[in-house]
């Protein structure tokens, strides 16, 4: 496996998750005899490179693939396996493929492979189009794909705004099935916790599918003692503040999609003009020990370690015997792998810091913080990022974050910023905007909002944070904790019982239970715990997104609990603010033509 | 507010005709939607004009439009661009544009032509 993370220290066997993922996609693949043509779904290229790797798909006859577009298949292949989103555009682009190659004379066998789960709307347009007779149905189960050690994902692109604006609830099902799956491999988890009405929706499915499928294979020990769902929107404040730790920037400022992060070549220190794709995940030993950390902390650690490594490297000299050379030798590997991811990390770094320094950043952090410390307004700076037309979605960060610290935005301002982003962005912006105002993250401001109790109550602002050494979450976000996480670590110690008035004031319903194993799940758990004590593994799911520095900041509670209890994150796609308010963007098809009307 | 499914439309009369029954059905519950459509209405109109004025040669190279379906602002800029300020002008009284957007537009778009002497003047 390449570029994927290896997955052999994770708490719980991870590997055998991606072992299923990969035995699902070989049978899909087996499922045609001989050599074929694989098309995939651009959007599923990446998580799929994450199980699977191209030496695989050759083995099970994958003769050539390719990107699911308006571009025509040519292969000599007889059989064409389509490996797609269960989308309607995806149905299309299918079924005009299929209409060509049929034109060319090509007779050919096709199987559309849905992921994970076929639809009726899309056999729907399969029909219309004509090719439903002509097509082998099927789905392909993968659901969550281990991105680390520590990080699932479903990566469902939409499903904020599915969940969120659009009220649908396709990807609740996907959450509750891969948490079905995830009991089935590492036992039933016996305590759940949750908050907000998706993660409510959630909890009811898992409890009717068990009860449903009770009984079936045998039990399992439970190797996760605590599952917590939560809400994207019970905490929209975090995503849409600026991640500070270092993983959280490369992902602010490059983009990290499947773990990997395009690099321009001359980061890397090569020529070219291709953008290079780096994976980043705890493979690097380097990056595994910086991800996490603040920013500003980053420079000094890098430049320690550079001093150590050529310190090693020096070793040579002074190695006399033939023993000591080869005992350097055995090094020298190791070693020149650090070396290697030094210099990659050290030029990103750069790059961040460069950036991190100049105005426009260290202006919009003066806002966050202004905002988050209030109650504040930063209308200046909001106007000043319109005039010089900022991309629209760093604008929006930051009048969201207005609207939802300070409960709304004064009605004549909030008219007077509409007015702005139209005549500044586009008319069709129009609709963005409203989306934004059913989702509540831009209103007009009424009563006193839930944002300064919950700061007071969960000690959300840490005033003394300290960077270099942090005691506190709030480290991730430079002083500030991120509500989210806050709320994981009161789940686990005291318990939610102990911060009710701040749960009332957040959006969704709040449960908090223990489920009884099944007896033989039981018996399995006893048996194991008598002759090995476990530590305690908390599942967190995310339903609607998580962002880098709230994993950070998971893992830094990890550390902290004298060590005794491990996390997992699961989410339905990794984010930041940019890829949140973009999910939400109202796409307006633009078909104007050149020309104008004559007079 | 499906109704604005209408931007399909490939030509701009049908894309004006569209927002004409666009602006009927925000007029009696949602003021800003119709001000705004109102608003749009007259600004394609005025990029029509312009359009047909300043890029005689019919599409730019690019095959793009130089003015319609631009915002306000871009609008602004490009007549700045083009040294036309006094149309510049009077696009800004006519869609209230306030001052200190108009002042970054004007900085911008002299620094773009290197007109520095204009814009040591103001």
């Amino acid at each position: 496996m390449s570029g994927a993370a290896s997955l052999t220290n994770a708490v719980i066997n991870l590997l055998a998750l991606r072992e299923s993922g990969r035995l699902g996609l070989t049978e899909v693949l087996d499922s045609m005899k001989g050599p074929k043509a694989l098309v995939l779904d651009p959007r599923l290229s990446g998580p799929l490179g994450l199980i699977a790797e191209v030496a695989l798909l050759r083995e099970h006859g994958v003769d050539k693939i390719f990107h699911l577009g308006p571009q025509k298949v040519e292969t000599e292949c007889k059989n064409v396996i389509y490996l797609v989103r269960p989308r309607t555009e995806n149905m299309e682009l299918v079924a005009e493929q299929i209409h060509e190659m049929e034109k060319a004379g090509m007779s050919k066998d096709y199987s559309v492979f849905f992921v994970p789960r076929r639809t009726m709307i899309c056999e729907r347009v399969l029909e219309e189009k004509g090719v439903y007779g002509d097509v082998t149905l099927g789905e392909f189960d993968l659901d969550l794909i281990p991105f680390d050690e520590d990080v699932l994902s479903l990566e469902l692109d939409t499903s904020f705004r599915e969940c969120f604006l659009d009220g649908d609830r396709t990807a609740l099902y996907y959450v509750a099935r891969s948490i079905i799956k995830l009991q089935a491999l590492y036992g039933e988890i016996p305590n759940i916790k949750g908050k907000g009405s998706c993660s409510k929706a959630v909890r009811d499915m898992i409890l009717r599918m068990q009860a449903e499928r009770s009984n079936d294979g045998p039990p399992v020990a439970s190797e996760i003692d605590t599952l917590i769902l939560l809400d994207r929107d019970v905490d929209l404040f975090t995503p849409l503040c600026t991640q500070l730790t270092y993983e959280g920037l490369v992902d602010e400022l490059f983009g990290i999609s499947n773990s990997y992060v395009d690099l321009e070549p001359e980061v890397l220190g090569q020529s070219g003009v291709k953008k290079v794709k780096t994976p980043l995940n705890s493979n690097d030993k380097l990056y595994s020990e910086i991800r996490d950390l603040n920013f500003s902390v980053l420079g000094p650690l890098l430049n320690k370690k550079a001093t150590y490594i050529s310190e090693n490297y020096k070793e040579r000299h002074q190695a006399q015997t033939v023993s000591q050379i080869r005992d350097f030798m055995k090094k020298l590997n190791t070693l020149q792998q650090e070396h290697n991811s030094l210099r990659i990390h050290t030029n990103i770094a750069e790059k961040i810091s460069a950036f991190t320094r100049s105005m426009p950043f260290s202006t919009r952090i003066e806002a966050e913080q202004a905002l988050l410390v209030g109650p504040d307004t930063v209308n200046d700076t909001i106007e000043e990022a319109i005039n010089k037309q900022e991309p629209l979605t760093r604008v929006l960060r930051m009048i969201c974050l207005q609207s939802l610290t300070n409960n709304g935005i004064k009605s004549k301002y909030f008219d007077f910023l509409r007015r702005e982003i139209l005549q500044t962005y586009g008319y069709e912006k129009l609709f963005t905007l409203e989306n934004l105002q059913r989702l509540g993250m831009f209103k007009r401001q009424d009563s006193k909002g839930p944002w300064a109790a919950l700061r007071k109550n969960l000690h959300l602002i840490v005033e003394d944070c300290n960077e270099q050494n942090p005691k506190d979450i709030s480290y991730a976000y430079s002083g500030y904790a991120p509500l989210s996480v806050r709320l994981i670590q009161y789940a686990i110690k005291p318990g939610w019982r102990s911060i009710e008035d701040s749960l009332r004031i957040l959006p969704g319903p709040t449960f908090e239970e223990t489920q009884e194993l099944s007896p033989g799940a039981r018996d399995a758990s006893a048996s194991q715990s008598s002759h090995q004590r476990r530590r305690n593994v908390t599942l967190v799911y995310f339903i609607g997104g998580v962002t880098y520095a709230e994993i950070s900041a998971i893992r830094f509670l990890a550390q902290q609990e004298e060590g005794n209890r491990d996390y997992i994150i699961a989410t339905t796609k990794l984010i930041n603010g940019d890829t949140l308010l973009e999910s939400v963007f109202e796409e307006v098809d633009n078909n104007l033509l050149i020309g104008h009307i004559p007079s | 507010i499906c109704v604005l499914e209408g931007y399909a439309k490939t030509s701009l009369k049908g894309r004006l005709e569209s927002l004409k029954i666009a602006h009927d059905f925000f007029a009696p519950k949602a003021p800003f939607q119709a001000v705004a459509t109102e608003e749009q209405i007259k600004l394609l109109h005025v990029q029509n004009d312009l359009e047909r004025e300043y890029n005689v040669k019919g599409p730019t190279s690019e095959g793009t439009h130089l003015f319609i379906d631009t915002s306000v602002s871009d609008t602004i800029y490009n007549l700045l661009v083009l040294g036309q300020h006094r149309k510049a002008a009077k696009l800004k009284v006519d869609f209230k544009v306030p001052d200190k957007r108009y002042w970054w537009l004007k900085v911008r778009a002299l620094t773009h032509t290197h007109d520095w002497e204009a814009l040591e003047k103001f």
